[in-house]
C-alpha cells in the first residue's frame, strides 16, 4: 500500500483551514450514535477525551495507572513553546515552525509542524482558560523562558512542573465530560491488542489489571495516545509503566511503524550509579548556564574532582564548541560526554559520568545567588546521590529521554489502517529526528484538543454508526479471536515459570540497546545488536520468571509482557537505526559524520537518499518487515546543514 | 438530620465558641470568689435576671448539640479508618489534646454534671450561702482534687479548642495558623488554670467557714422552700456597701 | 546494608491480610526504598514465590502513584533540614519514591503497611484503590469551557500573588498521604487543594461556590472521615499544600451555604 501522507493543498499557512472546510461534518444529534475508544490519557489522551465528549461522541478513556492523572506527561518539567510573542521579540507561527523543523534536522512533515505552530497560540488561551496557573509577571501578564535551539524567549511555564499542571488542565476537562455522561474511565486497565475488522480498527483487548481478565470493547474508532517507548532503554527518564505494547500490537495488526530509530538522549540527567537503579532522574538543562562541564585530562584519573588542578582538566565543551560552550545543543553536548568516557576518562562509580561544577559560578555570583537559581534542584541532587554539589561537582550523563518513532500516520493523524488514529508521543510525530525542548507538550495538545476533534469527524462522517453491516459487539468472531491471542500470549508467559526476573532480563536488554545503538551507532554493531536480540528474547522465553496468577492484581506479569513486546521492538529498532545510514539528530551513524573543516565530527545527513520517513510493515511471524518511505517535501523551509558552532 | 461534614464542623466550632465565651465570664464571676460578698451579690444579681432561664436553656442546647455533633463525627471518623495501622508514628504537627478530644469532651461533661449537682442544685443555705457552700466543698480535699484534674483535661480540650474552631470556621489566613495555634493554647490553659485555682485557693488558702468573720447570715433561708429563695446571704460587714436588696415575696 | 521488612500482605480485598517478614540483604545505602523493594521481589521471583506489590510508576515524586505507609509514616521518615534554614523554612517534602535507605540505619526493622482507610480499600498487598479521589473531582474539579472558545490567554490579568497562591495548591499530586497519615482518614487537605486553586483565579469565580459544596458532598459519600484540625496532613504532605487551603474551603462552603 502505498503512503498518502494525505496533505491538503494551498499554500502552508491555508493547509489546515482548507482541510477542516474539506472535511464533512457529523450532524450534531448523530455524534451521540458514535464511539470512541481513547487509549491513554496523557495530554493527547485526556485531551482527546475531553473535546471529543465536548462535541457530543461517546469516549471510552483507557489507563493504566489508578488515576488518568498519573499518565506520564505529568514529569515534564521544562516549559511548552507557544508562538504567541508576547515578549514582542520577533516570534511568529512561521518561527516556530521552521525552529522546529530546522531542530528536527529536516526529518519532519513541514505541513504537520506548520500547524502545530499555528494550534501552539489557542493552546496556552485554552489552558490559561482552564485554570493552569502558568507563571505570571508582577503586572500580571504570563511569563516566558527562553528554551534550547531558539533565539525567541517563548516558553511558558509553571515551575518546575509544567507537564503536571498542563496534564491536569486536559484531565479536569476530561473530568468534565465524565461528570456529563460523555466520557467513560477504565482506569487499570491495559490495552494488550487491537481489534482490526476488515482492515478497520474497532476496538481494543484490554487486562482489567485489578481482576486479571480480559475484557474488550468495540467502538467506531480508535485513538492511541500512550506515550513513547524509551524504556526499551530500560534506564531512561520514562515513568516505569510507559510501554511499546500498545503500539507494538497495532503494528502487528497492519499499522506501519515509523522512524523507531529516532530517539532523544537528554544530555544533563543523574548517572547511574549502581546496578539496583531502576531509573534515571533528569536534572533541568538550564543548569548548563552557569556550570561548567569537563572530565580530568588523564584516563583512570580518580582523585576527587576538587583536588585536580585546573590545568588537569579538560573542558570539553568550551574546548571543541568555543562559540556555545556549555551551551551547547542536548545531542553534540550528549555525544561528548560518551566520548570523554570512551576515553576512560569517565567519573564517578562506572566510569560513567562527567563533571558538572559551580566552583566558578559561585565564586564569581557568590553562593546565595546559586542557590536561588538552582536551590531546588541542588535537593533533588543530594537526595539522590548524597552529595553536596555546591561543595563537589554535580556528576551528569546523558540519559533516553524521548522517542520521536512512533505509529506512522497521514495529516489527518490517522494510520494507513482505517479508524486508527494515533496522537502524541505514540506517533512518528512532528519532531523529525530530533525535538526542541518545550514542544512535546505542545504537540500533545495540539493533537488532542485541536486536531482529533476535527479530523475524527470527518472520519466518521463516512462511517454509518446504524448499519448492520457496521455494527459489532464484543461477541463477533474477530474479537473473540483477538481475544483468544491475548489469551495465550499471557498463559505462555505464565507457563515458562524460569528462574530469571523480570527486571534482570530488561536491564540486559537495555544495556545492549544502549551500547550498540544509543548516543551513537555503527553498522557493525547494529548488525551484532541484531544477532543478540534475538537471542536474548529467546532466552527470555526460556528463563522469565512470572510469578503469581492471571486473575488477580499481578504486576510480574505485567512487567513481563511489556518486556516481552520490547523483546520484539528492540530489533525493528535496531533495524531501522541500520538501514538509515545517514545521521540527522538524534540518530548518530559514525560512519556519517562531516570529516573536515569546522564541522568535524558533527552529523552528516544525506539529503539525497535518506529525505524521507521510513514506515516498517509487518509481514508475520519469523518474516522480514518491510521498509516503506514516504519522502518529505520542502516547500518553505529548505534543507540546510544544522550548525550550532 | 445528615449533615455534610463542613456543616457539622461549623455547629461544632460555634457552639464550642459560644462554650468558651461561657466560660470566660464565668470564671470572671467565679473570681470574686476571694470576695464573698461580691460572689453571693453576684450570684444573687444573675439569679434575679429574667433572661437567667432562657440563658440556661440555651447553654443547655448549645452543650446538647455541641456533645451531639462530637458523638457523631468521632463515630464517623472511628468508621474512616476500619483496619487501624499496625505503627504510627506523628510528623509532629498533631498533639495528645487533638488527638483526644473526645476523651476530655467526655471528661468535662462528666465534671459538668458532678459540678452543677454540686452547685446549682446544691444546699445554698448553711453558713456563707453559696459563697460558704463552694468553700465547703473545696475544703473536702478528694473534690478540690477532682476539680484541678478536670481543669487539667479541659485544658488540653481547649488548647486545641480554640485555633480549631477557627480554622474549622475558615478564619485563618495563610501563615497565621501556628500564631493562632499558640494564642489559642494559652487562652485554653489560661481558662483551665484560672478555674484551678480557685478549688486550690479555697482548700488551701482560703479561711475556713467558723472563721469568716465578714459573714452573717442575716436572713436565713432555711424555712423557705428551695428555689424561691433568692436572697441568702448578706454581707453584714460590707458597711459602706448596701445590703443586697431583699427580695420581696 | 541489610534491613528486615515487616510487610503487609494481602491476596485481596476480601482476604485478611497479615505481615510477613523478609530480609533485605547488600542493599545500596544510596538505592530508593522502592528500588530495595524491586530487589526483594526479585529474589522473590527467582526462588518462585509471589512479589510484593506495590503501587508506582514515575519514581520522580511526580506522579502521585506511590504510596506505602514506613514505619508509621505515609511516604516515610519525614526529611531534617540539611543545614542551617532559613527563617520559617520548612524541610521539603518527599514521596516514597524519594526516600533513600541511607535514611535508615543499619540492621532496622522496616513496617511497610498500605495507606489505610475505608475509603481506600485495599485491592493487594500494599496497593490500594484511590478512585474515590477521581470521583470527588468528577463533581466539579474542573472550570467548565469548551475546547476553542478561549479569549487571548493575556487578557486576564493575574495578580502575581494569586497566581502563586494559586499554584501552591495546585501542586498536590493526589497521593493520598493526607488521608494515609489523618486520624479520620479525612481528605480535607486532598479537596481543598483543588478548590483552592479554582477560588483562587478569576477564571474559577462563576462555579466557586457550586463547585465546593458538589466536591465536599463527594467527599462525604465516599466515607472519608472529618477534619478536626490535627495538621498531620500537611506535615506528610509531599507537596507541602497548606492548611490554609482547609480554611479557605470551609469559609468558601459555609458562604456558599449561607448564600443559598
Ligand atoms: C522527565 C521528562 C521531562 C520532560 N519535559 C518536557 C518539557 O519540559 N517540555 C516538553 O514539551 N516535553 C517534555 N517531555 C516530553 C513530554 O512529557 C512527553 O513527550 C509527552 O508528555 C507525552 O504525552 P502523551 O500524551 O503522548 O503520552 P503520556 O503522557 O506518556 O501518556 C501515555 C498514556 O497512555 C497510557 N498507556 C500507555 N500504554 C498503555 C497501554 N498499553 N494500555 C493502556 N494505556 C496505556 C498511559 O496510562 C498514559 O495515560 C519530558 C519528558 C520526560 C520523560
Ligand atoms: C465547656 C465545655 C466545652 C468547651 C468550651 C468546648 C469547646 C470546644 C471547641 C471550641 C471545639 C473546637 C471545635 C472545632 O474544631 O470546630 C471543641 C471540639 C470538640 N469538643 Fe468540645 N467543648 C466543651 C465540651 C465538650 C464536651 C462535653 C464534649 C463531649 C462530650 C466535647 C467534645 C468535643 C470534641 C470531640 C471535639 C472535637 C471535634 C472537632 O474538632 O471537630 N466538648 N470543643
Ligand atoms: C473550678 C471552678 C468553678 C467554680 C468555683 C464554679 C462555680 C459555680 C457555681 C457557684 C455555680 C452555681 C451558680 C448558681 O447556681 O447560681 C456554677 C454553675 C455552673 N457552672 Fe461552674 N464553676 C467552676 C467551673 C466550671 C466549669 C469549668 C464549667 C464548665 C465546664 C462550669 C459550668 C457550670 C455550669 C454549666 C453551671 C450552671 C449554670 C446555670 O445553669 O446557671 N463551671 N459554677
Ligand atoms: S494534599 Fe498532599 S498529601 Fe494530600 S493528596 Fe495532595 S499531595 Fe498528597
Ligand atoms: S490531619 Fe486530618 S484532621 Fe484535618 S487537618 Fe489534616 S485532615
Ligand atoms: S512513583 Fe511517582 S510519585 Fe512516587
Amino acid at each position: 500500500m502505498a503512503l498518502n501522507s494525505n496533505i491538503p493543498s494551498g499554500p502552508i499557512e491555508k493547509k489546515w483551514e482548507n482541510r477542516k472546510f474539506e472535511m464533512k461534518l457529523v450532524n450534531p444529534a448523530n455524534k451521540r450514535k458514535y464511539t470512541v475508544i481513547v487509549v491513554g490519557t496523557g495530554l493527547a489522551g485526556a485531551g482527546a477525551a475531553a473535546s471529543l465528549g465536548e462535541l457530543g461522541y461517546n469516549v471510552l478513556s483507557f489507563c493504566f495507572q489508578d488515576s488518568p492523572r498519573r499518565a506520564h506527561s505529568i514529569a515534564a518539567q521544562g516549559g511548552i513553546n507557544a508562538a504567541k510573542n508576547y515578549q514582542n521579540d520577533g516570534d511568529s507561527v512561521h518561527r516556530l515552525a521552521y525552529d522546529t523543523v530546522k531542530g528536527g534536522d529536516y526529518r519532519a512533515r513541514e505541513s504537520n509542524v506548520y500547524r502545530l505552530a499555528q494550534n501552539s497560540v489557542s493552546i496556552i488561551d485554552h489552558c490559561v482558560a482552564l485554570g493552569v496557573p502558568f507563571a505570571r509577571e508582577y503586572g500580571g501578564m504570563l511569563s516566558n523562558r527562553s528554551f534550547g535551539g531558539a533565539q525567541v524567549s517563548r516558553t511558558f511555564y509553571a515551575r518546575g512542573q509544567t507537564g503536571q499542571q498542563l496534564l491536569l488542565g486536559a484531565y479536569s476537562a476530561m473530568k468534565r465530560q465524565v461528570e456529563a455522561g460523555k466520557v467513560k474511565e477504565y482506569t487499570r486497565h491495559e490495552m494488550l491488542d487491537l481489534i482490526v475488522v476488515d482492515g478497520v480498527a474497532r476496538g481494543i483487548v484490554t487486562r482489567n489489571l485489578i481482576t486479571g481478565k480480559l475484557e474488550s470493547y468495540v467502538g467506531d474508532a480508535v485513538c492511541l495516545c500512550t506515550g513513547g517507548y524509551g524504556n526499551l532503554y530500560f534506564l531512561a527518564t520514562y515513568a516505569k509503566g510507559c510501554n511499546v505494547t500498545a503500539i507494538w500490537r497495532a503494528y502487528k495488526r497492519g499499522a506501519y511503524m515509523a522512524n523507531p530509530c529516532y530517539t532523544q538522549i537528554h544530555p544533563t540527567c543523574i548517572p547511574v550509579t549502581g546496578d539496583y537503579q531502576s531509573k534515571l532522574t533528569l536534572m533541568s538543562e538550564s543548569l548548563r548556564n552557569d556550570g561548567r562541564v569537563w572530565a580530568p585530562k588523564k584516563a583512570g584519573d580518580n582523585r576527587p574532582p576538587n583536588q585536580i588542578p585546573d590545568d588537569e582538566r579538560d573542558y570539553y565543551l568550551e574546548r571543541k564548541y568555543p562559540a556555545f560552550g556549555n551551551l551547547a545543543p542536548r545531542d553534540i553536548s550528549s555525544r561528548a560526554a560518551k566520548e570523554a568516557c570512551d576515553e576512560g576518562r569517565g567519573v564517578g562509580p562506572g566510569g560513567r559520568g562527567v563533571y558538572l561544577d559551580f566552583r566558578d559560578a559561585i565564586k564569581r555570583d557568590g553562593l546565595a545567588k546559586i542557590r536561588e537559581r538552582y536551590g531546588n534542584l541542588f535537593d533533588i541532587y543530594q537526595e539522590i546521590t548524597n552529595e553536596n554539589a555546591y561543595e563537589t561537582p554535580m556528576r551528569i550523563y546523558p540519559a533516553i529521554h524521548y522517542t520521536m518513532g512512533g505509529l506512522w500516520v497521514d495529516y489527518n493523524l490517522m494510520s494507513n489502517l482505517q479508524g486508527l488514529f494515533v496522537l502524541g508521543e505514540a506517533n512518528f510525530s512532528d519532531h523529525g529526528a530530533n525535538r526542541l525542548g518545550a514542544s512535546a507538550l505542545m504537540q500533545g495538545l495540539s493533537d488532542g484538543f485541536f486536531i482529533i476533534p476535527y479530523t475524527m469527524g470527518g472520519y466518521l462522517a463516512h462511517v454509518k454508526p446504524g448499519d448492520p453491516k457496521w455494527k459489532i459487539d464484543t461477541n463477533h468472531p474477530v474479537v473473540k479471536d483477538t481475544e483468544r491471542e491475548v489469551q495465550a500470549r499471557l498463559d505462555k508467559l505464565m507457563a515458562v515459570k524460569g528462574k530469571r526476573p523480570v527486571d534482570v532480563l530488561h536491564r540486559e536488554l537495555g544495556l545492549a540497546m544502549w551500547e550498540k545503538c544509543g548516543m551513537a551507532r555503527n553498522e557493525k554493531g547494529l548488525k551484532e545488536l541484531l544477532q543478540t536480540i534475538p537471542e536474548m528474547r529467546s532466552k527470555f522465553w526460556k528463563d522469565v520468571a512470572v510469578t503469581g496468577e492471571q486473575g488477580e492484581l499481578n504486576q510480574v506479569l505485567e512487567r513481563a509482557g511489556r518486556v516481552a513486546d520490547y523483546m520484539e521492538f528492540g530489533e525493528l529498532l535496531a533495524l531501522d537505526a541500520l538501514e538509515r545510514r545517514e545521521s540527522c539528530g538524534g540518530h548518530f551513524r559514525e560512519e556519517s559524520q562531516i570529516t573536515e573543516g569546522p564541522e568535524k565530527g558533527e552529523c552528516k545527513r544525506d539529503d539525497e537518499n535518506f529525505c524521507h520517513v521510513a514506515a516498517w510493515e509487518y509481514k508475520g511471524e519469523g518474516n522480514a518487515p518491510v521498509r516503506h518511505t514516504e519522502p518529505l517535501n520542502y516547500e518553505v523551509f529548505k534543507p540546510a546543514t544544522r550548525s550550532y558552532k | 438530620m445528615n449533615f455534610s461534614s463542613i456543616v457539622k464542623k461549623t455547629f461544632m466550632a460555634f457552639t464550642g465558641l459560644a462554650l468558651v465565651g461561657f466560660l470566660v465570664t464565668h470564671l470572671a464571676g467565679n473570681l470574686m470568689i476571694f470576695s464573698p460578698e461580691k460572689f453571693n451579690a453576684y450570684a444573687h444579681m444573675l439569679e434575679q435576671n429574667p433572661l437567667l432561664v432562657p440563658a440556661e436553656i440555651a447553654l443547655l442546647a448549645i452543650f446538647l448539640v455541641h456533645i451531639y455533633m462530637a458523638l457523631k463525627l468521632t463515630a464517623e471518623n472511628r468508621a474512616a479508618r476500619t483496619e487501624s495501622y499496625e505503627v504510627r508514628n506523628t510528623a509532629g504537627e498533631s498533639t495528645w489534646a487533638s488527638r483526644n478530644m473526645m476523651i476530655t469532651g467526655v471528661i468535662i461533661l462528666f465534671f459538668v454534671i458532678i459540678h452543677v449537682k454540686m452547685f446549682k442544685y446544691g444546699d445554698k443555705t448553711g453558713a456563707g450561702g453559696l459563697w460558704g457552700l463552694v468553700i465547703r466543698e473545696f475544703k473536702q480535699p478528694q473534690v478540690a482534687i477532682f476539680y484541678v484534674a478536670s481543669m487539667i483535661f479541659m485544658g488540653f480540650h481547649l488548647s486545641h479548642a480554640i485555633s480549631s474552631a477557627l480554622q474549622s470556621l475558615g478564619a485563618l489566613k495563610p501563615g497565621v495558623r501556628p500564631k493562632v495555634r499558640r494564642l489559642g493554647a494559652v487562652i485554653g490553659w489560661g481558662l483551665a488554670i484560672g478555674f484551678a485555682i480557685l478549688p486550690l485557693w479555697a482548700w488551701l488558702i482560703a479561711k475556713d467557714e467558723p472563721s469568716m468573720p465578714n459573714i452573717q447570715i442575716k436572713l436565713g433561708a432555711a424555712d423557705l422552700p428551695r428555689g424561691t429563695s433568692t436572697s441568702t446571704s448578706t454581707p453584714a460587714g460590707a458597711e459602706n456597701k448596701p445590703a443586697a436588696p431583699a427580695h420581696a415575696e | 546494608m541489610n534491613f528486615t521488612l515487616k510487610v503487609w500482605r494481602q491476596k485481596n480485598a476480601s482476604t485478611p491480610g497479615k505481615f510477613v517478614t523478609y530480609e533485605a540483604k547488600n542493599i545500596s545505602a544510596d538505592a530508593s526504598f522502592l528500588e530495595m523493594l524491586d530487589i526483594v521481589n526479585n529474589e522473590l521471583d527467582s526462588k518462585g514465590e509471589e512479589a510484593i506489590m506495590f503501587d508506582h510508576d514515575c519514581r520522580e515524586g511526580i506522579c502521585g502513584m506511590c504510596s506505602l505507609h514506613i514505619n508509621g509514616l505515609p511516604h516515610g521518615p519525614k526529611l531534617q533540614h540539611q543545614e542551617d534554614p532559613a527563617p520559617g523554612e520548612k524541610p521539603r517534602g518527599r514521596t516514597t519514591c524519594q526516600l533513600y535507605m541511607r535514611e535508615f540505619k543499619d540492621g532496622d526493622t522496616i513496617v511497610v503497611e498500605p495507606f489505610r482507610a475505608k475509603a481506600f480499600p485495599i485491592i493487594r498487598d500494599l496497593v490500594v484503590d484511590r478512585s474515590a479521589f477521581d470521583r470527588i473531582m468528577n463533581k466539579g474539579g474542573y472550570i467548565s469551557v469548551n475546547t476553542g472558545t478561549a479569549q487571548d490567554a493575556n487578557c486576564l490579568p493575574i495578580g502575581k500573588k494569586e497566581a502563586d497562591l494559586s499554584m501552591d495548591a495546585a501542586e498536590c499530586i493526589a497521593c493520598g498521604a493526607c488521608v494515609a497519615s489523618c486520624k479520620n482518614a479525612s481528605a480535607m487537605l486532598f479537596v481543598s487543594a483543588k478548590v483552592s486553586q479554582f477560588a483562587l483565579l478569576p477564571q474559577g469565580q462563576p462555579e466557586r461556590y457550586k463547585r465546593v459544596v458538589a466536591m465536599v458532598d463527594q467527599m462525604d459519600k465516599e466515607g472519608f472521615g472529618n477534619c478536626t484540625n490535627e495538621g498531620e496532613c500537611e506535615a506528610n504532605c509531599p507537596k507541602q499544600i497548606s492548611l490554609a487551603n482547609i480554611a479557605r474551603m470551609n469559609r468558601d462552603y459555609i458562604w456558599a451555604k449561607v448564600m443559598s
